[in-house]
């Protein structure tokens, strides 16, 4: 695979998480299959990477195979390397990696219901990582504790700290459970679907977040999402995931306007727009788009390109082989054998 | 919280009342006459001596009567005499339900003693060699009868050993049936602590707690064991307020004079009225245990103390 060099957004620095040819499979009694299946990118300090797909496309598996919290079994990872800052992950054992967890690469998930303890109190949520990583005493556990809530945006972290979750509305949730990752200041963090659960409003107010993190720390985000909408106001750069592989990897306003693989095109038209100076009124909205078929499952991808039989373009070539990830450009790879060009 | 805890102590009383209504009308529901049962072997059993015991204990009166003043003989603290003896059933009971109790208590520590780690083991290794061994342990748990673990036990570590005495009262006498006791109920503590570690194991909080970098046995002692205290303090008052109504096999096997056998005495010689203090026993047991319970899952689980 040439996809880590081809992604580089700027090859100059050295990138905080490395993923090269990462290949996770599910074992399901003969159903099984590669959920990821060669997955290669970097992440740098500072930059907001996106991962982007549909729902089965292999993008929540590789997040969670970096954190190595992959539900095994069924998933195991079966080749490839994961680097953070040097660290191979892959090759830790329980201790190093339980160091390197948290403190190093952080993760928030996409459910706040069901992501913190329910008998345990958010303060004592908010400090377990704080007193396991930064061996600090009470009085600082709770400073710091108190300091990263408010850094959220919530007023008086003093009452939320001794609260518990059912007692917060969602949109606290996630933000207890960003400040909780936060607080540890992590090079880099995964933040799983951090949105989809929550309102519009709220939605911003967290994207912002991730945007200040990466502004005022210098962190790496990988946000992994299915909103392209979420992609266009945050990310830096975006990579496409689909079925298991990358297929299109480019910076935001290169994926968004000049999309070369015809399933990024597809996904961004298939998204709505809402803006209100796009249609006069009296007008009839045009129809939203659809990509026809789904997500081949596991067990049934075929060889060659799995976005064949869903693709308008698709060629003889499409059915035999999965097409490399290839520059098309500055900064910018597909995995297509009839890509679209400017 | 005090509140809720009133409301709940109001319903217990409500319930017991209702138990005790009930116990007064069980010697007209079950068959037979109490009268005759005692003077059988009588030879002085007249029809005269069998009208005037008949008046002695109010059996001549109207049913609703009889209930009505048993039932304010009871909230009184009076459970009446005993048919033979003359004895009055409260100090029975109250003499005997001390037994019982430390016999539930170390019976129980054992249970948790071997059933908590083996469900954690089973769990932690599940469906792998550990889990296939710590079920099959709890199986064999079930199967033993208990009369024949706890003759065993007695064999071995009494007579043959000579390490604990066979009969009496003192703490080295409890050792065997606690022991036989444990044994029975782990089986079935390690069973449920399996089934619900693993389901905690599966619960994304838990997962976050790992991606905070926990050591795993923070991860397991604090999120895994807290929710799952739930679920085990449920089923440990359930054995405790069962074991309570005493354990006549385990108390007859090791001559322990607790309450079972007291109501195994009383049944069979038609005792009455100490058949019905002890159902009103039990039943205020059971009634104390989920009142208890209902104050522990306040403790446990802040949904329900702070809504």
């Amino acid at each position: 695979m040439t996809g880590t060099a081809s992604t580089d957004a700027a090859p100059g620095r050295a990138p905080f998480l490395t993923v090269d040819d990462l290949e996770v499979r599910i074992e399901a009694g003969g159903g099984g299959g590669l959920a990821v299946a060669g997955v290669s990118f970097a992440l740098y300090p500072g930059e907001i990477l996106a991962l982007v797909g549909e729902s089965g496309c292999g993008k929540s598996m590789t997040a969670l195979a970096v954190m190595r919290l992959l539900p095994s079994p069924p998933a195991r990872i079966t080749r490839g390397t994961i680097r953070i800052e040097g660290t191979d992950v892959l090759g830790l054992g329980r201790r190093d990696l339980e160091d390197l967890r948290g403190r190093r690469i952080g993760m928030i998930f996409q459910e706040p219901m069901t992501s913190l303890n329910p008998v345990l109190s958010i303060g004592r949520q908010m400090s377990e990582g704080l007193r396991r990583h930064l061996r600090l005493g009470r009085a600082a556990v709770l400073a710091r504790a108190e300091a990263a809530l408010h850094d959220v945006g919530i007023v008086d972290p003093r009452r939320v700290m001794q609260q518990f979750p059912h007692q917060l509305s969602g949109g606290m949730r996630q933000r207890v459970m960003i400040a909780a990752a936060l607080s540890l200041e992590p090079g880099v963090l995964i933040a799983d679907e951090p949105t989809t659960a929550l309102d519009v409003t709220v939605q911003a107010q967290v994207l912002d977040l991730l945007a200040g993190l990466r502004d005022q720390h210098g962190s790496g985000v990988l946000l992994i999402t299915h909103d392209l909408g979420v992609v266009a106001e945050t990310a830096d750069r975006v990579a496409v995931m689909y079925a298991g592989h990358i297929v299109e990897a480019a910076p935001v306003a290169v994926a968004l306007q000049a999309p070369a693989h015809p399933y990024t095109q597809g996904l961004i038209a298939c998204h709505l727009e809402v803006t209100p100076t796009a249609r006069p009124v009296g007008t009839v909205p045009p129809l939203l788009e659809t990509i026809p078929g789904v997500v081949p499952p596991l067990h049934a991808r075929p060889d060659g390109c799995p976005f064949r039989d869903r693709c308008r373009r698709a060629i003889d070539r499409c059915a035999q082989e999965m097409p490399p990830l290839a520059s098309v450009g500055s900064n910018h790879a597909v995995a297509c054998w009839k890509p679209f060009h400017d | 919280m005090l509140g809720a805890i009133a409301r709940r102590l109001a319903a217990s009383a409500a319930t017991l009342i209702a138990v005790i209504i009930l116990a007064g009308l069980l010697i007209h529901i079950v068959p037979g006459d109490p009268v005759t049962a005692m003077m059988a072997q009588s030879v002085t059993a007249t029809p005269e001596v069998m009208a005037e015991m008949r008046r002695h204990l109010g059996l001549d009166l109207p049913v609703w009567q009889q209930v009505g003043l048993y039932l304010f003989h009871v909230v009184q603290g009076d459970l009446g005499l005993t048919i033979r003896g003359n004895e009055p059933v409260l100090t029975l009971l109250i003499q005997r339900l001390p037994n019982t109790f430390m016999l539930a208590v170390s019976g129980l520590g054992v249970a948790l003693a071997i059933g908590l780690p083996l469900g954690f083991v089973a769990a932690l290794n599940r469906n792998g060699l550990g889990d296939s061994v710590v079920m099959l342990i709890a199986v064999l748990g079930v199967s033993i009868p208990s009369f024949w673990l706890g003759l065993v036990l007695l064999q071995v570590f009494s007579l043959d050993l000579g390490w604990l005495p066979v009969a009496g009262s003192g703490w080295r006498n409890m050792i065997l049936p606690a022991l036989t006791l444990g044994v029975t109920y782990s089986a079935l503590v390690a069973r449920m602590t399996r089934s619900t570690v693993i389901e905690i194991l599966g619960e994304d909080y838990v997962r976050t707690a790992r991606a905070r970098g926990l050591r795993e046995w923070q991860v397991l002692s604090i999120h895994v064991l807290r929710p799952a205290l739930i679920n085990i303090v449920t089923v440990v008052g359930l054995v405790f307020a069962y074991l309570m109504g005493g354990q006549v096999i385990i108390e007859n096997v090791f001559s322990w004079n607790g309450i079972g056998r007291l109501a195994i005495q009383a049944m069979l010689q038609r005792d009455y009225p100490l058949i019905q203090g002890f159902i009103i026993v039990f039943a205020s047991s059971v009634v104390l245990v989920s009142v208890v319970l209902d104050i522990l899952y306040r403790i446990l689980d802040p949904r329900l103390s702070r809504p």
